[in-house]
């Protein structure tokens, strides 16, 4: 009977882990060990460091694809970090039950349940030159914002979108992690005269801690990520790269004798990041810590 | 009418004035959010001529109301790349099984992987914790490229055998269901073992119901971003396109040419599940989802 339990246990445990292990092995593994080896091979087939010499090269000169690509990214990880706590502000007003909670909850989260796709589309034309944005910044407002705006200001325009259209994309985590805090809590610090400020910063932040730090650990991370709108908005084109599109864009569009290089790049970013993201957690770690409840 | 003005006065009572502020400011957000969502369903209901003589207007003329664009988009939005015609209907039918094909499998895997690592004692299970968690913050810029060569060599690149890449029990929806099982006492399935369960009846009977809230909230965030997905479809199925790659192809071929309010009833349609999804589950979706060291 033990024996047909241990067999049982032993087979489940293979069940359950050949997916992950399969997976692992044959998609992950073997694409790092593919594109370390790649990156460090010459056309000759000897090793070299001249693909990372070349990534570098593009880097140094004056607007070059890459150059351009590395001040944007770092305009989207800037953006970026800046979202974290202005989603968060906007979750807790939004968690405080400020007139019409529910209705500002769901629309800060639609745009990031439907099709990206489509919300892409839809700003393209809202602010087009005769589009109505536009009309009503320009006629209306007196703003005179000048157009097009997905040409030269491409970078700009792409950002405000994500900032627009991303705000929503943390609420729910934000929501998990609010609702979790005990009504005990805030009821005490209402008793005791706590105004929304203090409560917002002494009693909210230190409690979602941890699921503020993994957030921005994920942004540090993802620090020279950025890639998304701008395949819908421009392709690249304007001077609206970034790294990582500029080596999804390689892939997507085929160019073979760009790999390498690609590749190289992807591991100097790697490289870079790895630093960024430990200082990030020692910092954090430094300024606040877990607290039980 | 004096009672919803007593209520509006406790309301801005109780409340602070940078209160009213951020509250005021998040309104004009969700409004010019809102504004755009209805322009666009708007657009979607103009006639083609009327909306290329005024991009501008907001609204289609009472009259003229283009129900049948939404028909229209099931035979007008098509186009054809190395000789073979994608139809809309085929972009549904390829949104549908990749979609459902990759959630189902992501959700197998990782359910599995999470429970036998969390709860099954074995000898390096923590050492398989700690590669999925290597794995998933190692930043890896450059496996666009890598991870194209591999799928080729492999040989699902450009086939539904893709489905099988996601076969995966790692990520961050690993650590989520991995936290969701580590809450559950172990006493459960020890109760259950003492009565001669064996590893398989603990998990499907005792461990999964407990798991519920969490599994149905990865299904529909799962469901939600595959169905919306773009980029990996673009770059690893050219051949058999989503809606949102189809749509997205399509707008760059039509060009000039395009019938924007017959293209943006596409669009929508194609967000009409989700929403509807997103509707049904949005109490669920928020009640699971937490990261960061609090329970899962």
């Amino acid at each position: 009977m033990k024996k047909k339990i241990q067999i049982d246990k032993i087979l489940f445990i293979i069940m359950a882990l050949f997916p992950l292990f399969s997976h692992l092995l044959v998609f992950w593994l073997s694409s790092q060990i593919k594109g370390i080896s790649m990156a460090f091979t010459g056309s000759d087939g000897a090793f070299t460091w001249g693909w990372f010499r070349q990534a570098l090269g593009m880097f140094s000169k004056e607007a070059t694809d890459l150059s351009i690509a590395f001040k944007n990214t770092m305009c989207y990880f800037l953006l970026g970090l800046a979202m974290i706590p202005i989603s968060l502000m906007a979750a807790y007003v939004v968690y405080k039950k400020v007139f019409g909670s529910k209705f500002i909850r769901v629309m800060l989260m639609l745009p990031s349940i439907v099709s990206a796709v489509m919300m892409a589309m839809l700003f393209q034309q809202f602010i087009m030159s005769n589009g109505p944005m536009i009309h009503f910044l320009n006629n209306v407002l007196n703003l005179n914002i000048p157009t097009p705006l997905l040409t030269e200001r491409g970078t700009a325009t792409i950002m405000f979108y994500g900032l627009w259209i991303g705000l929503g994309g943390h609420i729910p985590l934000w929501f998990g992690a609010m609702s979790r805090i005990p009504d005990d809590v805030l009821d005490y610090a209402s008793l005791d005269g706590i105004g929304p400020f203090r409560e917002f910063f002494q009693i909210i932040i230190p409690l979602i801690w941890p699921t503020f730090t993994t957030q921005i650990t994920f942004s540090l991370i993802n620090v020279f990520g950025a890639s998304g709108s701008i395949l819908l908005f421009t392709e690249g084109k304007y001077n609206t790269w970034t790294l990582s599109y500029w080596i999804y864009n390689a892939a997507y569009k085929g160019r073979a004798n760009l790999y390498p290089i690609a590749l190289a790049l992807g591991l100097l970013m790697s490289a870079a990041s790895v630093p960024i993201v430990i200082l990030g957690r020692w910092f954090m770690n430094k300024f606040g810590e877990e607290i039980q409840y | 009418m004096k009672k919803i003005l007593n209520r509006v006065l406790i309301y801005f009572n109780k409340k602070t004035i940078v209160f009213h502020i951020l509250g005021t400011i998040l309104w004009i957000w969700v409004l010019s959010l809102a504004a755009m969502l209805v322009w666009g369903i708007s657009i979607s209901l103009m006639d083609g001529f009327e909306y290329s003589l005024d991009p501008m207007k907001l609204l289609p003329d009472i009259k003229n109301i283009k129900i049948s664009n939404y028909l229209k988009a099931f035979t007008s939005v098509e186009y054809t790349i190395q000789g073979s015609k994608v139809t809309f209907l085929k972009m549904i039918l390829n949104t549908v099984w990749y979609a459902f094909g990759v959630t189902l499998l992501r959700i197998i895997a990782t359910t599995l992987a999470a429970y036998c690592v969390s709860k099954v004692k074995f000898k390096g299970r923590l050492v398989i914790y700690y590669i999925v968690l290597f794995q998933m913050l190692l930043p890896s810029y450059g496996s666009d490229v890598s991870y194209l060569l591999i799928i080729r060599k492999v040989g699902i690149y450009d086939t539904p055998g893709m489905l099988l890449a996601n076969f995966a029990g790692h990520g961050s929806w690993f650590l989520l269901m991995y936290g969701c099982f580590k809450g559950v006492s172990d006493s459960y399935g020890e109760a259950a073992k003492i009565d001669g369960a064996n590893e398989f009846t603990v998990f499907f009977r005792i461990m999964l119901p407990f798991a519920k809230g969490m599994i149905t909230a990865m299904l529909i965030l799962l469901l939600i971003s595959t169905w919306n997905d773009y980029q990996t479809p673009l770059l690893h199925l050219p051949s058999y396109p989503t809606l949102s790659t189809g749509l997205f192809r399509y707008k760059t071929i039509a060009g000039y040419t395009l019938d924007v309010p017959i293209y943006f009833a596409g669009l929508l349609i194609t967000s009409l599940p989700v929403v509807i999804v997103f509707i049904i589950f949005n109490k669920t979706l928020m009640e699971n989802m937490t990261i960061g060291g609090l329970k899962a």
